[in-house]
């Protein structure tokens, strides 16, 4: 799981100088990687990729402060509605 | 009355226009929609020093002068007709300007309002009184072409510096829990601290809490 969120993170939120820099330990926050625009993008991406819903009480810095703390929040947020991680999601919840 | 209900039209279209209907009507009719209410703390601001210069921007204060001579331009005429309608309630406000364009703006006000002395409308449902060394600081706006980089962020540290060079020590506002670029921002960027949750209901220009 954290080497998908790294590959999105590097991928989609990352500019080509600074993305091979990124730690799984680096607070994406402060980096200034998460920023407004990427956070949408960022939810988007978590929601569908691993079928979960991020409610805005949870939309907290401590819960997307590094790619560790954010796959603990995942797996922690699917272990309690009982689902397993996917690779690929073939079908997914909208967003209401 | 007229003035307002042309600043209302002119807004109800531009915001149409950009948004499309979908967006209107969600903004126009809503039940239950839930605010988070924050504090900041304005004793926590550092000096932003120059960092506003470094984007190629400068802060400042929109004043009645400078609207009615138009000394900047807006890019959206709606915006440029709120700033007169909340200078003629007696609110302040600060304009983040590039290239002689307002490109931003963050308006606040204290408990007694402006000139005029009523309340701002939000105070109420928010269930808010401030001291007199506190703001409600409102509607935050960077046009959409400028909301990268942290321009906002930058902005409203220097904003809020400046109140804080004024006396004042804490400062209010609110987002919408559905406005997750703006709830991120107060919360994990620029570290607002959550007081409460409120609900607000609206149908049209009708408003219930």
């Amino acid at each position: 799981m954290e080497q998908a969120i790294k590959a999105f993170i590097q991928k989609d939120l990352m500019t080509n100088n600074n993305r091979d820099t990124l730690q799984d330990t680096d607070n994406l926050i402060e980096r200034g990687i998460i920023d407004s625009l990427g956070i949408v993008k960022l939810l988007t991406y978590l929601e569908k990729k691993f079928d979960v819903h991020i409610g805005d009480d949870e939309l907290l810095p401590t819960n997307f402060e590094t790619i560790e703390t954010l796959a603990a929040f995942i797996r922690n947020k699917q272990n309690k509605t009982g689902k397993k991680e996917t690779r690929d999601a073939f079908y997914v919840q909208p967003r209401l | 009355m007229f003035n307002t209900a042309f600043m209302r039209g002119v807004q109800t279209y531009e915001f149409i226009k950009m948004n499309g209907w979908q967006s209107f009507f969600r903004e126009a009719v809503y039940h239950d929609r839930r605010a988070f209410i924050f504090e900041k703390d304005l004793r926590e601001i550092k000096d932003p020093g120059d960092l506003l210069m470094q984007c190629g921007a400068e802060m400042v204060h929109i004043t009645r002068d400078a609207v009615e001579r138009k000394r900047y331009t807006y890019r959206f005429r709606n915006r440029y007709l709120k700033a007169l309608h909340y200078l003629e309630k007696g609110y302040s406000g600060f304009g983040v300007v590039k290239a002689n364009e307002i490109v931003g703006e963050m308006w606040y006000c204290t408990d007694t309002g402006g000139k005029s002395g009523p309340r701002h409308r939000d105070l109420p449902w928010l269930r808010l009184t401030l001291a007199p060394d506190e703001v409600y600081a409102f509607d935050w706006f960077v046009i959409p072409e400028q909301r990268r980089n942290n321009l906002a962020g930058i902005f409203q540290n220097s904003a809020l510096h400046y109140l804080r060079t004024k006396g004042f020590t804490k400062a209010y506002a609110y987002v919408w829990a559905d406005n997750t670029p703006a709830l991120w921002t107060t919360r994990s960027i620029m570290k607002w601290k959550e007081v409460r949750a409120e609900k607000m209901n609206r149908f049209l220009i009708t408003r219930t809490h």
